[in-house]
């Protein structure tokens, strides 16, 4: 089939199942809109605002699907605006695919219009990256970059094209069952699952965190069914959660700086740790010297090189969260720690209680909110929380039932990721209801995607935690620079004004008892809606590990 | 401690940005670096040299393996 380079890489597209394609059109990548215009009925392209949404809405996408998500952009800015969303796949291991246009490439290297050098600025945010400047590279580059995007533990890849490869001619084939030979999943022995399991069997106080591989790896199934037959109490990272039911009797809730009292707590008086698919971020470490001293310490990770990376291991298992545990499954003892998980749920409700003890509140609380919302929708509802107490907040109040139902920039912790990240999840799951959770802050880093959603009548509903603070960072000039409340409070626009303006319905809630009535209809209303809820001003996220400070001295007011 | 990394790579441009890049991201300063082609021009051999600790070493070898273009990693004791 002889056809041009822009239309090779649609094409190529299609081989690769993609269905949606996030992006903004200019100079360099003219050709291939203009081949797409072809293929409307096939592919559907959203036109988002400015290209960092293309990439959340892409990472949205991905986290929903497991599939990579696509971007386009053209060259220069177009590119530049790409990377902060690449770098948050690359940290979130996020696959996705994003084609940059390029200038000509007799024009490469003479600081052409629009002239960026791609290849460098994302070479250390990307998985792999690749600048094709012939045309028969296109079939070949494309199965690779999708292959890696995909494969092994998931990231970003850049393909950048220079406009000249989008005109010429290419007799096209895309290659067949294309791979990466080293991405190939390794072999596991069957002696090495054994000694985990027995080193599991053998422990008095097992615990098992769980992490994002897990989702990724689509083990929610034998992982409950592993939790179940060691009777492993069992905490979630910020970014597993929804790895298991938040309802199973196992779970003891999610790790880290805000994550709940007794998973941190008891984090050191484990004796050995199970961790899956999870990379010991500081975040959930705190540090590192007082991190976990009585535990035997059994990683499994598909990336060999988080092993041992941050936290030195007793066992490390390199491989798919799901391979292992299901072959692991045989070889584990029947086991009762019934006493061990109740020393998590006792000391949780004493936390519970000393936090809803907190001053009693006049005005709304995001916990609230969130907690409402949670109950009213089972905890069956995709929520997409932008950076900061927002996104602590959800996390904590809202009871997951499903895997990849909670979707977040950890990592790199984007502020004004989750209105386009709520695009491409709303997109990848249009049954589903999406509920994109933002602060104030947030909300003003891509708010331009609000003419995205109205363009496309993406039906998610958008829910604005306003403070009218950088909520996160004054919570912490509270706490640790004496309320020495340096630049954190916002002189917000009218919201409810500005939605409306973009044809998207809204409602103000200021008033604590008209909030139920609000969240009510803000669920029920088809179509893109936005609930703006005024919030309690100074409102903190309890319990915290300060920085610097062991995970056990975690405090709760 | 001095180390020598001895790393088979697919012989392409791009490749050491992103092998200098693992050190730098840590800050390591690279005493000595020498790429040749192998034989047949598709393989290339990068040996970097740098003052890093035995612990260190072993990490950055593992993420330099992660480079897709990276074929093999070989860590070893430099002469002074």
């Amino acid at each position: 089939m002889k056809i041009t380079g822009s239309q090779a890489v649609i094409e190529s597209l299609i081989k690769e199942k993609v269905r949606v394609i996030f992006g903004y059109p200019g100079g360099a990548n003219m050709p291939i809109y203009d081949a797409l215009y072809d293929y409307k009925d096939r592919i559907r392209h959203i036109l988002v605002r400015h290209e960092q949404g293309a990439t959340h809405a892409a990472e949205g996408y991905a986290r929903v699907t497991g599939k990579a998500g696509v971007c386009f952009a053209t060259s220069g800015p177009g590119a530049t605006n790409l990377v902060t969303g690449i770098a948050d796949a690359m940290m979130d291991s996020v696959p996705m695919v994003c084609i940059t246009g390029q200038v000509a490439s007799h024009l490469i290297g003479s600081d052409a219009f629009q002239e960026t050098d791609v290849i460098g600025i994302t070479s250390p945010i990307t998985k792999w990256n690749y600048q094709i400047t012939k045309v028969e590279e296109i079939p070949e580059v494309f199965a690779k970059a999708f292959f890696i995007a995909q494969n092994g533990r998931p990231g970003p890849v850049v393909i950048d094209i220079t406009k000249d490869v989008q005109f010429k001619i290419i007799d096209f084939k895309y290659p067949k069952n294309y791979k990466v030979k080293k991405l190939l999943p390794t072999t596991l022995s069957e002696k090495i699952l054994k000694q985990a399991a027995e080193i599991i069997n053998q422990a008095k106080k097992p615990y098992m965190i769980v992490g994002h591989g897990a989702l990724i790896s689509n083990t929610s199934k034998s992982l409950t069914k592993f939790i179940e037959k060691v009777d492993l109490p069992t905490a979630l990272t910020l970014h597993g959660l929804g790895a298991i039911s938040a309802f199973h009797k196992n779970y003891v809730g999610m790790v880290g700086m805000h994550g709940n009292y007794s998973p941190n707590k008891l984090t050191n008086q484990a004796d050995v740790i199970i961790a899956v698919g999870m990379r010991f971020d500081d975040r959930v470490t705190s540090t590192i010297s007082t991190y976990a001293p009585k535990a035997k310490i059994i990683h499994i990770d598909i990336d060999a090189s988080e092993i041992d990376k941050n936290i030195k291991t007793y066992f490390g298992i390199v491989g798919d969260a799901n391979t292992v545990l299901t072959r692991m499954y045989k070889f584990l003892k029947k086991n009762d720690h019934s006493n061990w998980l109740n020393e998590f749920k006792i000391m949780e409700s004493y936390a519970k209680k000393i936090v809803d003890a907190q001053p009693k509140r006049t005005k709304i609380t995001q916990q609230e909110v969130i907690s409402m919302i949670s109950d009213k929708t089972k905890g069956e509802a995709i929520i997409v929380a932008d950076v900061g107490q927002n996104q602590m907040f959800a996390a904590r109040f809202y009871q997951y039932k499903n895997p990849n139902s909670y979707i977040t920039s950890g990592g790199l912790g984007t502020m004004g990721f989750a209105l386009p990240a709520a695009m491409g999840a709303k997109i990848a799951a249009p049954k589903k209801q999406v509920i994109a959770v933002i602060g104030d802050g947030g909300f003003q880093m891509t708010i331009q995607e609000m003419g995205t959603i109205f363009q496309e009548k993406l039906p998610l509903k958008i829910l604005i935690l306003n403070n009218e603070y950088l909520g996160m960072v004054r919570q912490w000039q509270e706490l640790f620079f004496e309320k020495r409340y340096s630049f954190t409070n916002l002189k917000n626009p009218d919201f409810i004004t500005i939605s409306r303006g973009y044809g998207i319905p809204a409602k103000l809630v200021t008033d604590k008892n008209k909030l139920e009535k609000a969240v009510d209809k803000f669920l029920s209303d088809d179509g893109p809606t936005l609930l703006e809820v005024r919030v309690e001003k100074e409102n903190n996220i309890f319990p915290m590990i300060p920085s610097g400070a062991a995970v056990d001295e975690v405090v709760i007011k | 401690m001095r180390k020598a990394f001895v790393i088979k790579v697919e012989n392409k441009p791009g490749v050491l940005y992103r092998l200098v890049n693992v050190f730098y991201k840590r800050k390591i300063n690279i005493s000595a670096v020498n790429v040749i082609e192998l034989k047949n021009k598709l393989v290339s051999q990068v040996s970097i040299t740098a003052e890093v600790e035995e612990e260190i070493a072993k990490k950055i070898a593992k993420q330099i393996y992660k480079i897709i273009e990276v074929i093999s990693v070989h860590l070893a004791e430099a002469n002074k």
